[in-house]
């Protein structure tokens, strides 16, 4: 079956890559929550892939229209250039009286131009709230409207319909949600002083869909969904192995070290060595030549370079062999959402073996306990499906089994907790590998000193 | 390719140039107190100035023209700036106000 995708990034695969042909889609949501760019870059989707779009639009000029699809690095213009795309306006600046007795004869002309002349095969009507605010005769636009969605669907035109929300609209206005055959809603909320934008499929006729509510980002890239969960646990397990750079902890782990492709855990309280391990991790694995990137939310690049060196970490040079990427982010600088789409986008582009994460307990100040789970979730899902291999670093006290770590825990193929013991004057490192799947690991705890050449088990 | 004409005599004794376009569709109920009016209208127009009827049901694509929403429009192009009425118009003495022509 053919399908119609937006283009949005992340979204389609949602509803099995677009919106049937000739549906009736309404985009809701309060002012500020992206359905005039989400309309935009589905019309220039279908444009781009060569067939014809029409933009209608009932709040901005043509020129305002252009703006905003630069904003998303939408080159509107070239579409139009090449025929591929017409955007009709409807504003005016003239003063206008209107009076009573009229109707929209005028309108639907309009719309159903801008799809016959033009040969549109998709149409974007934004957004057709605001005749309500122009004419106050509501019974008369609605009857307009209706011819109108009629004509489209009788014509087979796939139609996009922005729509605000309205707290007390009373439902009979609220036509387009009842015809339409897909309802997207759009929102953004703050929580924490962080603003997360939402989007949640609420009906779509003849496909299935998923029924959560997705987190999303603008930029200048446009609407980007963060990365979903996949729906099925199918990420399939590579039976191969690479090192710790040390061969005793290798040994602890049942002798193989690290599975490729796996999530491991490394938790510890402060001063512990958490990242001095995922260091010489990362740093072994630069040895053999391949990709890493390590996401540093507490050091910038060069401090996490210099510390890690002083433990003999060869991420430095790799750096400028460029093997090695250190991105630095303060982690309330950006919403959890966010922080996830930035991150994965930064992977897509450097396509890394192994990613370091140090520490993913600082992203508590981003978002919630709960969010911050979600997150990574998501982030270890989409690190599997790339067949990355993943190293989280988290600051935990003592008392692991109780905060957050734990429902990471449940989550990742090994774990790995280091704490100090004082003993009179003298204090201990301790290392324990309290999970790590499929290996036979020792159930021991280990000594363990930090030198220049990294993590050594005594 | 407007089809355009002028109704009445022009009698108004100002100079200046009055250009209104009134735009409608056939035969639609809204129209025949409009004309009515219109016919007025033009009767008090001076000799520079024009009143033309757009049928739009001959011409579609100047709706997109003169970003024409609702019917009857009547649009006065000049003088400057542009004022619309829309609408069925019933009262002369308010469409001049609103159009200000007086």
């Amino acid at each position: 079956m053919a399908r119609v995708p937006s283009g949005v990034e992340g979204f389609d695969e949602l509803i099995c890559g677009g919106v049937l042909p000739g549906q009736l889609v309404l985009l809701e949501g309060g002012p500020g929550t992206g359905k005039t760019l989400f309309g935009l870059r589905w019309a220039a989707t279908a444009a781009a892939a060569g067939n014809k779009a029409s933009v209608v639009h009932f709040e901005e000029l043509v020129e305002g229209v252009l703006c905003n699809g630069k904003a998303i690095g939408l080159d509107l213009e070239t579409l139009i250039a090449s025929g591929q795309l017409v955007i009709d306006s409807t504003v005016t600046s003239d003063e206008t009286v209107v009076l009573e007795n009229y109707t929209f004869d005028a309108l639907v002309m309009r719309i159903t131009a801008a799809v016959e002349t033009h040969g549109a095969t998709l149409l974007v009507l934004d957004t057709l709230d605001s005749l309500y605010g122009q004419f106050s005769n509501a019974t008369s636009v609605r009857s307009a409207l209706n011819r109108v969605f009629n004509w489209l669907r009788a014509h087979g035109i796939t139609t996009i319909v922005t729509g605000e929300i309205h707290e007390r609209q009373p439902a009979q206005l609220d036509i387009a949600a009842y015809v339409a055959d897909v309802v997207i809603r759009l929102d953004h909320r703050v929580s924490n002083d962080v603003t997360t934008r939402r989007l949640r499929i609420v009906k779509a006729r003849g496909m299935s869909h998923g029924y959560n509510e997705y987190p999303f980002i603008i930029d200048e890239r446009g609407i980007v969904m963060a990365p979903v969960t996949s729906i099925q646990l199918n990420n399939s397990v590579v039976q191969s192995y690479y090192t710790t750079g040390s061969e005793k902890l290798d040994a602890i782990l049942g002798g193989k070290g690290l599975r490729r492709n796996s999530t491991v855990l490394i938790s510890g309280g402060p001063g512990s060595g958490k990242t001095i391990l995922g260091a010489m991790i990362a740093s072994s694995s630069v040895l053999r030549q391949e990709r890493v990137m390590v996401f540093s939310f507490e050091e910038s690049p060069d401090e996490y370079v210099i510390n890690t060196a002083a433990a003999g970490s060869a991420l430095g040079e790799a750096r400028h062999s460029n093997l090695c990427t250190i991105v630095s982010t303060r982690p309330t600088f950006w919403g959890i959402e966010k922080h996830l789409i930035e991150m994965s986008r930064a992977i897509n582009d450097f396509a890394p073996e192994v990613v370091v994460i140090d520490p993913i307990s600082s992203l508590k100040s981003a978002g919630s306990l709960e969010h911050v789970h979600h997150m990574l979730v998501r982030m270890i899902d989409f690190l599997k499906s790339r067949s990355i291999s993943a190293v989280l670093v988290s600051a935990q006290s003592d008392d692991y089994l109780r905060t957050l770590d734990t429902d990471i825990a449940s989550i990742v193929d090994t774990w790995i907790h280091l704490w100090m013991e004082l003993k009179r004057d003298e204090s201990t490192r301790r290392l324990r590998v309290i999970k790590a799947r499929g290996q036979n690991h020792q159930e021991g705890s280990y000594d363990f000193s930090i030198s220049d050449r990294g993590v050594e088990i005594d | 390719m407007i089809s355009a004409y002028r109704i009445g005599e022009l009698r108004l004794t100002e100079d200046v140039e009055v250009t209104l376009k009134c735009f409608y569709a056939g035969k639609c109920g809204n129209t025949h107190a409009t004309l009515d009016v219109l016919q007025q209208l033009g009767a008090s127009l001076n000799q520079t100035s024009s009143l033309e009827m757009v049928d739009l049901m001959e011409h579609p694509q100047l709706a997109q023209e003169y970003n024409i929403l609702a019917l009857p429009t009547l649009l006065r192009v000049a003088p400057h700036p542009p004022i619309r009425l829309v609408g069925e118009l019933s009262d002369l003495e308010k469409v001049r106000t609103v159009l200000q022509l007086d």
